[in-house]
């Protein structure tokens, strides 16, 4: 045999005990030759292109499925940003582009399509700012449509406007799905530094720089890297769990690009990129959160919790780093509140704020994610929330988002419930004293010296 | 003129069965492997272009099968007999005790197997049910791939 029974028990034990899936094959597809200079005539030209270009997605993801014996748990598609796409159309109101996608991805049985996305770092076109109006009402109208929209690069600063107006579109857009405790606002993510090539949703869009079409992977595994940490001996020291992670984080990686390359081939798509992110889900035992607690805290959210996220997310990508050959989109650690029963846990207890969460972005791969907060926050308060998170990505130089429900009607401590991957989460405080003057400021942050690399 | 041939540009071409392109053109990896798949011939000038080294996809040849339950008579003869009526080979077969539990493991050559990956997966876990056992089937790459660089 070449494989000895270890090994394979090890593989089976990891699938069927601990979880270990591919969370997502994410098609890349370029919308950039369906622009038209009418809103139908644009919608029409994209479903069409999905549909033929998306139609063997599912049936050979469920093909990978059987004969690799690995999960994977969402089809997506990401495509062009549509304000690009849309921008020649003399119609201001987008949503009908987004009722098509959202067609296309019933139609095609996929769980999430992205890209309903504008990048304005530095200012806005006509079609950045049509887009931007009709985020509330595309995203409370559709089901699997997510919107993303990038205000901040390190290279231009961080756009002031787009900000305050992104504070006043995430409290509309939670309005309108209020009946949902705004779970339109859970498919809504501002970015600074957003990457072309991220498969997960909230924030996947098809760069403008990416091929006609491709396939990305995004991994998961929380469950099985916890298993690991949970099975080292209590006297293990830092360097020893990092080893143990590194280990680990080859062996997920390995089989996402499997995965990857079989699905590369079989939809005759050039492989993109192997996201080496940690995605959690609410399941038990899948959750980040549960990963610093067997690290030796007693919740997650205590001091130390940002070493040993820090300790985490490096250790996920030198063992990733080798495992693939092409490694992109976010890469890290997912700390999504309501996605990761542990995260859950944690806040409810009090152990976990926002501040600390804040913190935690600056190790982990993207920002604060799926958290509910009050929903008589201001939108002055919320654009103030961007604007900090925004901060540390531009000058850290790393990716940083903002996906934040203010939930209506509810207040710190109630629960809002989402369902599905989205999970349920508790309603966080935020802090009461008021940044109106400075986020109605408005204009851009320069971006920091350190951009000046060239 | 095309100076870059991409997957796209091929796909145009998708009905000929050979395709010319002028001298010093590139094509790219995706465009000659989706040209090896539907039988495309491609001519840069008068030379024609090399077939892409392949970094993984061979064809399926083998698979593992592992079987986790209640030890009981019948186990090994009961899913032996699935394989054998699929014209299955098997290639190596082990057998022991984790936590109390049965579980073997067979490594199957199935280059042969009359029937598909995916039929194959179904009888083998419907003779499981029947004999109170979960039978999982895998193709070997993901062992592979996970435990060997």
């Amino acid at each position: 045999m070449n494989f000895t029974r270890d090994e394979i028990i090890e593989t089976i034990r990891m699938v069927q005990a601990e979880q270990l899936d591919i969370r997502t094959i994410t098609l890349g597809i370029s919308l950039r030759d369906c622009a038209g200079s009418s809103i139908s005539q644009v919608a029409d030209k994209i479903y069409d292109k999905l549909m033929e270009k998306g139609s063997e997605l599912v049936p050979v993801a469920n093909q990978l499925q059987e004969e690799f014996g690995i999960p994977i748990v969402n089809k997506r598609i990401s495509v062009t940003p549509i304000a690009m796409v849309a921008e020649s159309c003399e119609e201001t109101d987008y949503t009908p582009i987004a009722l098509a996608m959202d067609k296309a991805a019933k139609d095609l049985g996929i769980d999430f399509i992205g890209g309903f996305s504008a990048l304005v770092q530095k200012g806005f076109t006509r079609g950045d700012m049509n887009l931007l109006n009709s985020i509330p009402d595309a995203l409370s109208r559709t089901e699997r449509v997510c919107s993303s929209v990038n205000v901040a690069t390190s290279k231009s600063g961080i756009n002031m406007d787009a900000v305050l107006a992104m504070g006043r579109i995430i409290k509309e857009t939670a309005k309108l799905t209020a009946e949902q405790d705004g779970i339109g606002a859970a498919k809504l993510v501002v970015f600074a530094n957003a990457p072309e090539d991220n498969p997960f949703m909230a924030g996947a869009f098809h760069g403008p720089g990416e091929p006609e079409t491709t396939v990305n992977v995004g991994i998961s595994g929380p469950g099985v890297v916890n298993a690991v940490v949970s099975n080292l001996p209590r006297e293990a020291d830092l360097g020893q769990l990092s080893e143990a992670i590194k280990k680990m984080a080859f062996k997920i990686t390995r089989v996402g690009e499997l995965i990857g390359r079989e699905a590369s081939r079989r939809l005759g798509a050039p492989f993109g990129i192997i996201d080496l992110s940690l995605a959690p889900t609410p399941a038990i035992g899948d959750s980040i959160a549960n990963i610093l607690e067997a690290m030796g805290l007693k919740r997650c959210g205590a001091h130390g919790t940002t070493a040993a996220l820090a300790l985490l997310t490096d250790a996920v990508k030198k063992g990733g780093a080798m495992a693939t050959s092409y490694v992109g989109g976010l890469s890290g650690a997912f700390i999504p509140v309501s996605e990761d029963a542990g995260m859950i846990r944690a806040a409810a207890d009090g152990a976990l704020s926002i501040e600390k969460l804040e913190a935690m972005t600056c190790v982990c791969s993207v920002g604060l994610d799926m958290i509910a907060i009050p929903g008589d926050t201001s939108v002055e308060t919320i654009a103030a929330i961007i604007a900090d998170e925004m901060a540390i990505g531009v000058i850290n130089k790393k990716t940083t988002a903002v996906r934040i429900i203010p939930a209506p009607g509810k207040k710190a401590g109630d629960f809002v419930e989402f369902g599905g991957l989205l999970g349920r989460a508790p309603v966080m405080p935020v802090n009461p004293f008021d940044s109106s003057v400075f986020a109605r400021r408005g204009g851009q942050i320069p971006p920091p010296i350190q951009s000046l690399t060239n | 003129m095309d100076i870059l041939v991409t997957l796209d540009v091929l796909k145009q071409h998708r009905d000929k069965k050979e395709v010319n392109f002028p001298p010093n053109t590139l094509v790219t990896k995706e465009a000659r492997i989706y040209a090896q798949k539907h039988g495309i011939e491609l001519y840069i000038g008068d030379k024609k272009v090399d077939e892409p080294v392949q970094s993984s996809s061979s064809p399926i040849v083998r698979a593992v099968i592992t079987v986790i339950g209640e030890d009981r008579v019948g186990i090994i003869a009961g899913i032996s007999d699935v394989l054998a009526n699929a014209n299955v080979n098997i290639l190596d077969i082990t057998q022991t005790a984790i936590e109390g539990l049965f579980t073997m493991i067979m490594v199957v050559d199935i280059a042969k197997s009359t029937l598909s990956f995916d039929e194959l997966t179904k009888q083998l876990s419907r003779r499981g049910e029947e004999l109170s056992v979960r039978v999982d089937a895998q193709r070997e790459e993901v062992f592979h791939f996970m435990h060997r660089i």
